[in-house]
C-alpha cells in the first residue's frame, strides 16, 4: 500500500528528483571508478614496479574515498531536505489524513529507497562504462600497452560502492525522520504562503564586516605567501582561519552593501526590473551566505587542486631526462675516511663488475665557504628557512677540478680548466638560477679568511652529478683542486651504467642489492636507479593526478548541486512572484531575461571569490611546483577553467531552462 | 461620457469534446469612464473568470473585449503583456506584493516596467502616498505590515501608473472590517478624486455597497444589474441584500 503511494510520488516529481538522482549517480560513478582502478590494471603490460604504484595509488584512492563519501553523504542530506521543504504541504495533507509522522517517515524511506536504488544501478553501469576509459588514460599516464581490451567489471569496487552509499542512505533516513518529527502540522500545511522575514542589518555594521572581511582577507593572502606551502606552521593556519572567515564575512556583508550602492545609482536601481532582481538576489544571499562560503572554498579547493595537480605532475616527468645522467647512483654520508664506494661494494662482495659497463667513484666536499659567504642577505632571507635550508654556518658543497672533469669524460664532454683564484658555480635548480646569476654579475668575488675567488663564468653551469629523481644539486661550488685536499668529505657517490639490456640488467642489479642490503649493514641507503626515478615520477604523478581529478570532481559537483538545488527550489517558492509580474505586464522575454540574470549573479558569486583565491593559491603552489622541476601551470590551469566552464556551465544552463520550467509552468 | 470597456456577447468554455463547461455565456456590457463597476455573484458563478478575461489573462472563446477602443481579444502575447502593463492596475485578494521589496519599491517596481524616468519615481509616489495616507509605512517590508496597510500599498501600486481600468478581485476578502472599511475608502478616493475607472468582483454585500453600478452574475449569464443612483450607501445595501437573498434562495431548488 505504502510502496504504491512512495513508487507514484516518485512518478509523480521526477523532476523534482532530477538533480537529485544525478547527483548521487555521478556520485556512484565516480566512487565505482576510483575505486575500481585496481582490477582494471589487469588489461595493461606492467611491470613489477609498475604493479606496486598501482597498488599504492589504489591504497591512497581508498583512503580519499572516505573523505569524498563524508562530502557526498552531506550533498546527499542537503538535497533531500530541498526535496522535503519541496513536498512540506503534501506531507502536511498525510498527516491531516491521520497518517502518523512515522508513517510519513517511513513513506518517504521507500521513495528514497527507490531514487537511491536507481541512482546505485545508473551509477555503477555508467561507472564501469567510464572505468574503461580510464585504463586507457592510466595506459598513456605509464606508457605502458593494453594487452588485449577486456571489460571489467570489479565486483570489489561495487560492493565497496554499494556499502558507502548504504551508510549515506542511513545517514539521509535518520535526518529524514529528524526533520519530519521537528514539523508542527500547521507549518508544513501553510509552507507556501509564509512570508519571508527579511532582517537586512544595518549598513554601517555591514560596511564594519565588509572592511573586516577584506582586512582579513589580505593578511590571510599575506601570510600565505610569506609562507609559501612547505611549512605547516602555526603562521599557515591563521592564514587559513582568516581566509575562511575573510570569505564568510564578505558574503554576509556583501548583499546590504550592493543594494546600498546600487540604490544610490538612481538610474540604474529604477530601470526595468533591476529593483527586483537585486533585491531577490541579496534576500538569496543574506540567507545562505553559509552555503555561499562553503561553496565559495570548495570551488577553491577544485581550482587549486585541478590546476597544481595536473601541473606538479607534468613537473615531476619533465626535468627527468636532465637529472638522471646514469643508469644508477650509489650514495653514502659522512664517510670521511671511508675507501670509495666501488672498493667497499666490492668488498662486500657486489658484482659491479659483472653488473656494469663502467662505473666511477666521486665526493662532495664541505668547501671552505659558507652560505652567507656566497648569497646576499636578502636572498638567505628569502631561501633561507623554507625550501633550501641555506643556512648562515652551514658550508656549500664542492667538488675538485679533476672529479668534474672526470665526471665530464664519464659523459663524453669536454674537461674544464681552472686557474688557481677561479671558481665555477653548478646548479640543476632552474629556480635558483636568477638569483645566482645576479650575484655573479655584481659581487662575484668569493672571500673566506684569506681565500679570494672569482668566478670563471658569469652564469652556472647545469650540473646533475647523481641520479635523482628530483634537483639534488642546489649549489654547488666546482673549486681548484688544492682548495679541498683537507676537506672533510660530505657525500660519497658511484655512478654507473649498466652492461647489456638495461630491464634485465636493472633486475640483476636490484636483486644483488637485496642480498648486500640484508648481509651488510653498511649500505643502508639503496641506490638510485634511473629506470625507478622515471617509474616513482610517474608513480607520483599519477596519484596527484588521479587524486586531483578525483577531489576536483567532486567538489565542483558538490558546489554546482547545491546552487542548483537552491535556485530550483527557490524557483519553486517564488512562482507566485513571477505570476504577479506577469499580471501586471512584464513581458514573459523580460521576465526570463531577469530569471537569467539572477541565477547567473548567484551561480557567479562564489566562483569571483573562489578565482581569487585561487589565481592567490596558484601562485603560490607555482613556487612548490617549480621546486620540483620546470613546469608552466598556465597550461592546466587553462584545462582546469574549460572543465570548469563545462560542468559549472551544464549546470547552471540545467538550473535556468529547470527554473524557467517551473515559473512558466503555472498560468 | 466615454465608453471605456465594452464586452461585446462573449463566452467561455472550458473542457473538451462531451464534457464543456459554461463558464461564461453571451455576457455582454459596457463601462463608462469613471465608473466604479462591481460584479457579484456567487462561488462558480462565472465572476472571476470574467475578470481574467478582461484583464487579458485568459482569453475568451468567442466575442469581443474593448478598451479604450483596442480590441484586446485580438492582441499578440507580447502586446497583451504590454497593455496590461500601459492600461490596466491590478488589486488581488491576497494583497500579492513583493516579499522583498518594501512598500515604496512595490510600488516603484510598477512604474520601472514601464521605462519611467528615474528622477520622477520617487516624486510621483510621495505624491500618492500622501494623498492615500501610507507615507510612514513605505519604507517597511510586506512582512511588517497589516494586511489592510498591504492592501493600500497594492492600491498605489495599482494607481501609480495612471491604468485606464483598475480591476479589483476581492480586494477585502482577507481582511477583517476595520481594515475593509478603511480600504474601500481609499479606493472610493481613487474613483471620486482620483477620477480612476473601477471594476472590482467581490461576493460581500457591504464591500458592494460602495460601488456605483453592481451587476450579478449566475452561471455564467448577467442575471440583475442595480445602479445606485442617488441613493444613500444605506438603502443601496439594502438592495443589494434583497438581490443577494434572491439569488442565493432561488425556491426553485428548494424541496
Amino acid at each position: 500500500m505504502y510502496f504504491k503511494l512512495s513508487l507514484r510520488n516518485v512518478k509523480r516529481s521526477i523532476k523534482d528528483y532530477l538533480i537529485y538522482f544525478l547527483t548521487l549517480t555521478f556520485g556512484v560513478c565516480l566512487f565505482y571508478i576510483f575505486n575500481a582502478l585496481e582490477a582494471q590494471q589487469v588489461m595493461l603490460e606492467m611491470t613489477a614496479s609498475q604493479m606496486e604504484i598501482i597498488q599504492m595509488l589504489s591504497d591512497v584512492m581508498s583512503v580519499v574515498s572516505v573523505f569524498v563519501s563524508v562530502i557526498l553523504c552531506f550533498l546527499v542530506i542537503y538535497a533531500n531536505n530541498f526535496l522535503i521543504k519541496r513536498r512540506k504541504k503534501e506531507l502536511g495533507i498525510y498527516l491531516t489524513l491521520g497518517m502518523q509522522k512515522k508513517t510519513v517517515s517511513k513513506l518517504l524511506l521507500i521513495e528514497a529507497l527507490i531514487i537511491d536504488f536507481f541512482a546505485l544501478v545508473c551509477g555503477l553501469v555508467v561507472g564501469t562504462f567510464l572505468s574503461q576509459a580510464l585504463s586507457i588514460l592510466t595506459a598513456q599516464l605509464f606508457e605502458v600497452n593494453l594487452k588485449a581490451f577486456t571489460f571489467i567489471f570489479s565486483s570489489d569496487a561495487a560492493l565497496k560502492t554499494m556499502f558507502y552509499f548504504v551508510i549515506i542512505f542511513i545517514f539521509v533516513v535518520c535526518f529524514n525522520t529528524y526533520t519530519i518529527t521537528k514539523y508542527e502540522l500547521i507549518d508544513l500545511l501553510h509552507a507556501d504562503r509564509k512570508n519571508e522575514t527579511l532582517k537586512a542589518p544595518k549598513f554601517a555594521i555591514s560596511l564594519l564586516l565588509f572592511l573586516l572581511s577584506m582586512s582579513s582577507l589580505l593578511v590571510a593572502y599575506y601570510l600565505a605567501f610569506k609562507n609559501g606551502l612547505t611549512n605547516f606552521n602555526i603562521e599557515f593556519l591563521i592564514a587559513i582561519f582568516l581566509g575562511v572567515m575573510g570569505t564568510y564575512l564578505f558574503y554576509v556583508s556583501i548583499s546590504n552593501l550592493l543594494i546600498k550602492l546600487i540604490g544610490n545609482c538612481k538610474g540604474l536601481y529604477y530601470k526595468n526590473l533591476n529593483l527586483f532582481i537585486l533585491k531577490q538576489v541579496s534576500s538569496k544571499l543574506n540567507s545562505h551566505h553559509i552555503s555561499m562560503t562553503l561553496i565559495c572554498l570548495m570551488l577553491f579547493l577544485t581550482l587549486g587542486i585541478l590546476s597544481t595537480g595536473l601541473s606538479l605532475s607534468k613537473s615531476f616527468t619533465k626535468d627527468l631526462e636532465r637529472l638522471t645522467p646514469f643508469d644508477a647512483t650509489f650514495s653514502r654520508l659522512d664517510t670521511t675516511d671511508a675507501p670509495p664506494l666501488s672498493t667497499s661494494l666490492k668488498a662486500s662482495g657486489f658484482p659491479l663488475d659483472e653488473l656494469t659497463e663502467s662505473y666511477m667513484d666521486f665526493n662532495l666536499y664541505e668547501s671552505p665557504f659558507h652560505y652567507s659567504d656566497f648569497f646576499t642577505e636578502d636572498i638567505m632571507l628569502r631561501y633561507g628557512e623554507n625550501f633550501y635550508n641555506f643556512r648562515e654556518d652551514t658550508a656549500i658543497h664542492a667538488i675538485k677540478l679533476s672529479d668534474f672533469n672526470q665526471l665530464r669524460m664519464f659523459c663524453n664532454e669536454v674537461p674544464l680548466s681552472l686557474q688557481a683564484h677561479e671558481y665555477v658555480v653548478t646548479s640543476s635548480d632552474m629556480n635558483l638560477w636568477p638569483s645566482i646569476q645576479s650575484i655573479l654579475k655584481t659581487q662575484p668575488t668569493l672571500t673566506r679568511r684569506t681565500i679570494e675567488l672569482v668566478p670563471k663564468f658569469d652564469t652556472p653551469i647545469d650540473l646533475s652529478y647523481e641520479t635523482n629523481f628530483f634537483s639534488s644539486n642546489m649549489l654547488t661550488l666546482i673549486l681548484p683542486d688544492h682548495l679541498l685536499e683537507h676537506a672533510p668529505i660530505s657525500r660519497q657517490h658511484l655512478n654507473l651504467n649498466y652492461k647489456g639490456d638495461k630491464t634485465t640488467t636493472e633486475i640483476a642489479f636490484k636483486e644483488s642489492f637485496d642480498v648486500l642490503f640484508k648481509t651488510s649493514d653498511e649500505f643502508f641507503i639503496p641506490p638510485i636507479t634511473k629506470i625507478e626515478s622515471y617509474e616513482s615520477s610517474f608513480g607520483l604523478s599519477t596519484i596527484v593526478t588521479y587524486i586531483g581529478i578525483y577531489l576536483g570532481f567532486v567538489f565542483l559537483i558538490a558546489s554546482a548541486a547545491i546552487l542548483a538545488l537552491q535556485q530550483l527550489s527557490e524557483a519553486t517558492d517564488h512562482t507566485k512572484r513571477y505570476e504577479l509580474l506577469r499580471k501586471i505586464g512584464v513581458s514573459k522575454s523580460e521576465l526570463n531575461r531577469s530569471l537569467f540574470t539572477q541565477i547567473a549573479i548567484y551561480f557567479f558569486a562564489p566562483l569571483s571569490l573562489a578565482l581569487i583565491h585561487a589565481s592567490v593559491g596558484i601562485a603560490i603552489a607555482n613556487d612548490v611546483v617549480k621546486h620540483f622541476g620546470q613546469s608552466n601551470i598556465a597550461v592546466s590551469t587553462l584545462y582546469t577553467c574549460l572543465f570548469l566552464l563545462l560542468v559549472y556551465g551544464t549546470y547552471f544552463l540545467a538550473t535556468y531552462f529547470g527554473s524557467k520550467h517551473v515559473i512558466t509552468q503555472k498560468k | 461620457m466615454k465608453t471605456l470597456l465594452q464586452v461585446d456577447n462573449i463566452q467561455k468554455y472550458y473542457g473538451n469534446k462531451g464534457n464543456v463547461t459554461k463558464a461564461l455565456d453571451h455576457i455582454h456590457f459596457n463601462v463608462e469612464e469613471g465608473e466604479f463597476v462591481g460584479i457579484m455573484g456567487p462561488s462558480g458563478s462565472g465572476k472571476t473568470t470574467l475578470l481574467n478575461c478582461i484583464s487579458t489573462l485568459d482569453s475568451v472563446s468567442s466575442g469581443h473585449i474593448y478598451i479604450d477602443g483596442d480590441d484586446i481579444t485580438a492582441l499578440k502575447p507580447k502586446a497583451l503583456a504590454n497593455f496590461r502593463k500601459d492600461k490596466l492596475g491590478f488589486i488581488f485578494q491576497d494583497f500579492n506584493l513583493l516579499d522583498t521589496l518594501t512598500g515604496f519599491e512595490n510600488i516603484a517596481l510598477a512604474l520601472t516596467i514601464r521605462k519611467a524616468p528615474a528622477h520622477l519615481i520617487e516624486e510621483q509616489i510621495h505624491t500618492l502616498a500622501h494623498k492615500l495616507e501610507i507615507e510612514d509605512i513605505l519604507s517597511k517590508y510586506p512582512y511588517e505590515l497589516s494586511g489592510g496597510q498591504k492592501q493600500r500599498i497594492a492600491c498605489a501600486r495599482a494607481m501609480i501608473t495612471n491604468p485606464a481600468l483598475i480591476l479589483a478581485d476581492e480586494p477585502t476578502g482577507a481582511l477583517d472590517s476595520k481594515s475593509a472599511r478603511l480600504l474601500l475608502e481609499s479606493i472610493d478616493y481613487l474613483n471620486t478624486s482620483l477620477g480612476a475607472t473601477i471594476m472590482m468582483v467581490t461576493h460581500d454585500a457591504f464591500t458592494a455597497s460602495y460601488a456605483s453600478r453592481i451587476l450579478f452574475i449566475k452561471d455564467g449569464r448577467i442575471f440583475n444589474e442595480l445602479v445606485r443612483g442617488n441613493d444613500s450607501r444605506k438603502v443601496f445595501f439594502n438592495r443589494i441584500i434583497e438581490v443577494v437573498t434572491l439569488l442565493g434562495g432561488d425556491t426553485n431548488n428548494v424541496l
